[in-house]
């Protein structure tokens, strides 16, 4: 009887934890449908987010596998002109202009291979209708969990606009270069055609002067230096326009310590017995032609030696920079420009007295100079008083 | 003492005048001077007279039928003619010349001066230190 009684206890706790068992089971199950439902759901909004991204995208997209042509935008059947449908039954190959297959097929082996781990290349695609267009092409694998490629996303995004831009300026700059060349060609034989006659000339009229010293004399002799000194004038003019036309040509750039420069250039040009020069703030060094910047100085400082009346001539020459741009002024005390002459000084054959040495290139060539450095140049004068030069140079095309 | 000679090329008359003159101011009567109007002149006046080259050749660039770096590239891969100093003479300044000149080992560059007084002292300076130089044998 005891051990009927106790078996049956056990029956009974043996039920009751099985029904306990099948409880939480239910419980569980119902729990992982829950969380299951939740999943597809999730599963589902992130299927309808790729998608949209997918189908919205601006680039067109293609997924593919070895070559074939899984799945593609509608971005991409419109870049190509074909209907989505047609193209999945396409390879790659197809739709690539034939020259560029060889360079498509390489890199995509390469990826295969993993010996890279995406790529990105230009080529040209070829339309339904057979007419090409530039694109670039990004690839990058699309992995399954276990590491093995399920297969290849390609996005296109169509760079026509940018290679005919591309084109279009290559082109410009090589007619430019072809220009440049050509008129520095033609400054060359036109110099050197007009000096020749007027060194003729004048090797006459020296001949001439020497050999009948007799014959020549007052007004005659007069007349021969007259001629002497034109022939002079179209020497430096010509020369002067040939230094215009080649502003900017010299692509000699080197490291110039603007402060020794200018101590240069005054040793260097015809100063009177009196003369101050003296120099303020901090010059820079800049990364510059030297010739180029030495031209603009030398020209500075012999204006403001040359057209001064005072028994002292002073010249004071200042640097100082801005963000953008180095500043330099040249300041005489001579005997100054009027106003309405302000612009004309920098236009090319302008001298202000006929009865100068100047050939009016001088500054033309200055002007020219601070331009093609990025900078421009300014001029403040009273007459009887003096003048300042200021000129800028950029530092974007001169700092070191 | 056998008289030195000197080759000028230049395509315009005028300048051998004044060559000759500038020279004639200098009184070295132990020069003499064979002018040519044209590179591939002097070239064969060079070449038949191999067995007394010239002691220096002074040379315009811009001439017609051959020009000056054409002739001084020429004279330079000679064996024989290398060896005679080549200094140009020219009213260029452009920097291709001077630089391509150089390449090719011209001697010395100058630009012919505008000033008759200058040019008389250039001339003068330029034949007084070659005629000075001993060439080789």
């Amino acid at each position: 009887m005891e051990a009927i009684e106790l078996l049956e206890k056990k029956l009974q706790r043996e039920i009751a934890a099985r029904q306990e068992a099948e409880r939480i089971l239910e419980e569980k199950s119902l729990e992982l449908y829950q969380n299951n439902q939740k999943l597809e759901q999730l599963n589902g909004e992130l299927e309808s987010d790729l998608i949209h991204l997918f189908e919205n995208a601006v680039f067109g997209i293609a997924l593919t596998s070895n070559g074939d042509i899984k799945t593609v935008n509608s971005k991409f059947g419109e870049m190509m002109g074909y209907a989505v449908e047609e193209l999945k039954a396409l390879t790659i190959k197809d739709l690539t202009y034939k020259e560029d297959v060889s360079k498509s097929y390489q890199l995509t082996n390469a990826l295969i291979a993993q010996q890279v781990d995406q790529f990105e290349l230009r080529k040209r695609y070829r339309r339904k209708d057979g007419s090409l267009f530039w694109a670039k092409t990004k690839v990058s694998p699309v992995l399954n969990q276990d590491g093995s490629t399920r297969y290849h996303l390609a996005i296109i995004e169509d760079i026509q606009f940018l290679v005919e831009a591309e084109e279009k300026q290559a082109t410009l700059i090589q007619t430019l270069q072809s220009q440049n060349k050509e008129l520095d060609a033609f400054a060359q034989v036109v110099s050197h055609d007009l000096k020749s006659p007027l060194r003729a000339v004048n090797t006459l009229v020296g001949w001439l002067k020497e050999d009948h010293a007799e014959a020549f004399k007052g007004e005659a002799l007069e007349h021969l230096q007259e001629i002497e000194s034109r022939i002079g004038k179209a020497f430096s003019l010509i020369d002067g326009i040939l230094e215009y036309a080649q502003v900017g040509t010299e692509n000699t750039e080197t490291e110039v310590d603007t402060k020794a420069l200018v101590k240069y250039v005054s040793e260097m040009i015809d100063v009177p017995q009196q003369f101050q020069l003296s120099l303020e703030g901090d010059f820079p060094v800049l990364k510059i032609a030297r010739s180029q910047l030495q031209h603009i100085f030398q020209n500075l400082l012999t204006n403001g030696v040359k057209y001064n009346d005072k028994d002292v001539v002073k010249i004071l020459v200042k640097s100082w920079e801005t963000s953008s741009h180095y500043l330099f002024s040249v300041q005489d005390n001579g005997i100054g420009i009027p106003a309405k002459y302000f612009d004309k000084i920098f236009t090319m054959f302008s001298t202000l007295n006929e009865q100068t040495k100047g050939t009016g290139v001088g500054l033309a060539i200055v002007k020219k100079i601070c331009e093609h450095y990025g900078g421009t140049i300014i001029v403040d004068s009273k007459e009887g008083q003096g003048t300042t030069f200021t000129f800028s140079l950029n530092k974007q095309h001169t700092k070191l | 003492m056998d008289k030195k000679t000197i080759l000028f090329v230049d395509d315009d008359f005028l300048e051998h005048k004044k060559f000759e003159r500038a020279l004639k101011k200098s009184d070295n009567p132990e020069l003499s001077i064979e002018s040519f109007n044209d590179g591939s002149e002097a070239l064969k006046w060079l070449e038949s007279n191999k067995h007394a080259p010239p002691q220096l050749i002074i040379l315009d660039l811009n001439m017609p039928l051959m020009n000056g770096l054409e002739l001084l590239e020429l004279v330079k891969q000679d064996h024989y003619l290398k060896r005679i100093p080549v200094v140009i003479l020219t009213t260029s300044k452009n920097p291709k010349d001077i630089e391509q000149a150089h390449l090719l080992q011209a001697a010395g560059y100058i630009v012919k001066p505008n000033s008759n007084v200058q040019y008389q002292d250039t001339i003068q300076l330029i034949t007084q230190y070659w005629m000075t130089s001993q060439s080789v044998a």
